[in-house]
């Protein structure tokens, strides 16, 4: 059964990628594609579109769904709580705001540097409040979420007081969308993402011990009060650069990994690249419907993930809700 | 030979100070309970000899040694520990979470070998539990899940086991089943077990030796006569209590009497 889910998780993935490819203002068959890609003449137009333009927003997409599925991941196993992920820990907000200063500052270019910042700002300032007392890991999540209304909503004062004009701008950065990335950010962000994914897949049984609770992680040899902040500062810096790809894409952190939980099991050795795969190609489709349902306008994939992705996840709740319990 | 050893430990949460100048020494082998009224530190001072807590004053010293100074994960190989209440938020298969009983003895990144697996299944089997291997944790029971827990800390091989009443949710079959199968564990393998037990009856019949606290300190300790004295019970407790010879073990049995009997006379 696991297996099985796997080879799906899989597959879907390899099909993402095709339907990315082939969808757009113009449909390309999957044969078409081949023919473009591995026939010359290399220097068609079609071509162009595929590798200059759809493929690297599948990449972009990939790279955004994957690194929000893991952070989550993480976080609902170092926290022990299955409404953990970053946009619920404040970065969203955190992000925001830096988004709100870098539209105001009037130079497109820093918005993903500022989004970035915002992020991992907003992350450190969590840490730091977070150090001042010992906090169980719900008095984190409140924590969290108190942060990100005031970060989000100081955000959206910033916005309306100096830059109204530009308010649809902001709009698109908070609602998600993979129109806008910088080339730069996306030839930067793997060379952390990557390593950044390969180094919490080595270090999938801490999270398991994790996601039993403090009280039990340091009989099983994990001292969780160290290693808390290093996973959270990790999640931070991982969101930030998802975040400055792709603006706030909600809603993939928290609802991944518990479609992934339900199709793998719950040992990290497994969720962790089964997220990777699934939170990627979920979000290369929610792209592809995005810049394809109502042609030639363009939806932030933020709207499509959250809409359909939850009407997916309230489906998966009915149907094993009696079995499972959260 | 000492297995555990509190030097005037003193510990609570922040500024407030829940036991207060605890010592006591327990033998390599012994079974030890934590007796005491509710909010008498019972769970605190587990909490601190399993470093949960970790600001606290005084020393606890493990086999000799500071537990301070023992580095996390050889304490957790020598170590384990049963918090009360403990709620697994996750379905993790009854498989999976005997394995990380295992990984303070994995190196590195790797995988468990099949040496943890099979000190994994022949724990499962001796507990009856070989037949839920592929369950999830959240489907079974609440005496089978404190049955896995139980099979998670022998798994892990440990010198001393400390539970927080771990028969706390349990009905009376699963009560005698749970203290039985530690029993064998402490007999065979001379396994230490510090427990906090809330039923009086069930410290009497299975420890060694008791220890009684109330509002942080150690009242009396030794052994369950020595402990189980109507006397101090109803000083403790605040309640009329009657205490007689359990029929078979001749162990101290303790009978609760409600006030409306008052006027009865007593033993």
């Amino acid at each position: 059964m696991k297996k099985i889910s796997f080879l799906a998780i899989f597959l879907f993935a390899a099909a993402s990628v095709i339907i990315g490819l082939s969808s757009g203002t113009e449909n390309y068959p999957l044969t078409k594609i081949i023919k473009i890609l591995f026939n010359p003449p290399y220097n068609t137009f079609e071509r162009t579109i595929l590798l200059q333009i759809r493929l690297p927003r599948i990449w972009c997409g990939f790279l955004t769904g994957s690194g929000l599925a893991v952070s989550g991941l993480i976080l609902q196993a170092i926290l022990k709580n299955p409404l953990a992920e970053s946009y619920t820990l404040g970065v969203s907000g955190g992000a925001s705001l830096g988004i709100a200063f870098g539209i105001v500052s009037g130079h497109m270019m820093v918005v993903p540097v500022f989004a970035f910042a915002g992020s991992v700002v907003s992350t450190f300032i969590l840490l730091l409040i977070a150090s001042l007392r010992k906090m169980s890991s719900g008095t984190l999540l409140l924590l969290g979420i108190m942060l990100n209304f005031i970060f989000s909503s100081f955000s959206l004062l910033i916005i309306t007081l100096l830059q109204k004009e530009r308010f649809m701008e902001a709009v698109v950065w908070f609602m998600g969308n993979l129109s806008s990335y910088h080339p730069e950010t996306l030839k930067s962000a793997p060379l952390f993402l990557i390593p950044a994914y390969l180094i919490t897949w080595l270090y999938w049984k801490q999270l398991n011990i994790f996601s039993l609770g403090e009280e039990k992680a340091i009989t099983l040899g994990i001292d969780p009060e160290k290693k808390r902040y290093m996973w959270l500062t990790l999640t931070g810096l991982i969101t930030g650069y998802c975040v400055s790809l792709a603006g706030l894409v909600g809603f993939v952190g928290l609802v991944i990994p518990h479609t992934v939980r339900i199709l793998v099991g719950t040992d990290h050795k497994k969720t962790i690249p089964a997220a990777i795969l699934a939170g990627g190609s979920f979000l290369i489709i929610a792209d592809t419907l995005a810049r394809t349902i109502v042609k030639p306008i363009e939806i932030p994939v933020g709207v499509i993930s959250g809409f359909f992705g939850g009407i997916f996840f309230v489906l998966i709740l009915l149907k094993t809700s009696r079995r499972q319990k959260w | 030979m000492v297995v555990l050893e509190f030097k005037n430990v003193s510990a609570g949460y922040g500024k407030n100070i829940i036991i207060h100048n605890i010592s006591f020494q327990m033998k390599k082998g012994r079974f030890l309970g934590i007796i005491g009224p509710n909010g008498s530190g019972k769970s605190t001072l587990l909490k601190t000899a399993t470093k949960v807590i970790k600001h606290y004053t005084g020393t606890i010293l493990f086999n000799g040694a500071n537990i301070k100074n023992i580095p996390v994960k050889e304490f957790a190989q020598n170590i384990s520990f049963l918090p009360s209440d403990i709620e697994i938020a996750y379905p993790y298969t009854v498989k999976e979470l005997l394995l990380m009983a295992r990984y303070p003895f994995i190196s590195g990144f790797r995988s468990p070998a099949s040496k943890d697996i099979a000190i994994v299944n022949s724990i499962a089997k001796q507990m009856g539990l070989a037949q839920f291997m592929n369950r999830t944790i959240l489907e079974m029971s609440e005496g089978e899940k404190q049955r896995v827990l139980l099979a998670q800390c022998l798994v892990q091989e440990p010198r001393l086991v400390i539970f927080d009443e771990p028969t706390a949710h349990l009905d009376i079959g699963y009560q005698f089943s749970f203290l039985d199968l530690l029993k064998q564990y402490q007999e065979h393998s001379s396994l230490s077990i510090l427990a906090v037990l809330h039923d009086l009856n069930l410290a009497s019949q299975y420890c060694d030796e008791l220890i009684l606290l109330n509002e942080g300190s150690v009242v009396i300790s030794g052994d369950p006569q020595q402990v189980l004295q109507y006397k101090i019970l109803e000083e403790v407790y605040h309640t009329n209590v009657l205490v007689y010879p359990h029929p078979i073990s001749g162990k101290p049995y303790v009978f609760g009497v409600p006030a409306s009997w008052k006027n009865l006379t007593k033993k």
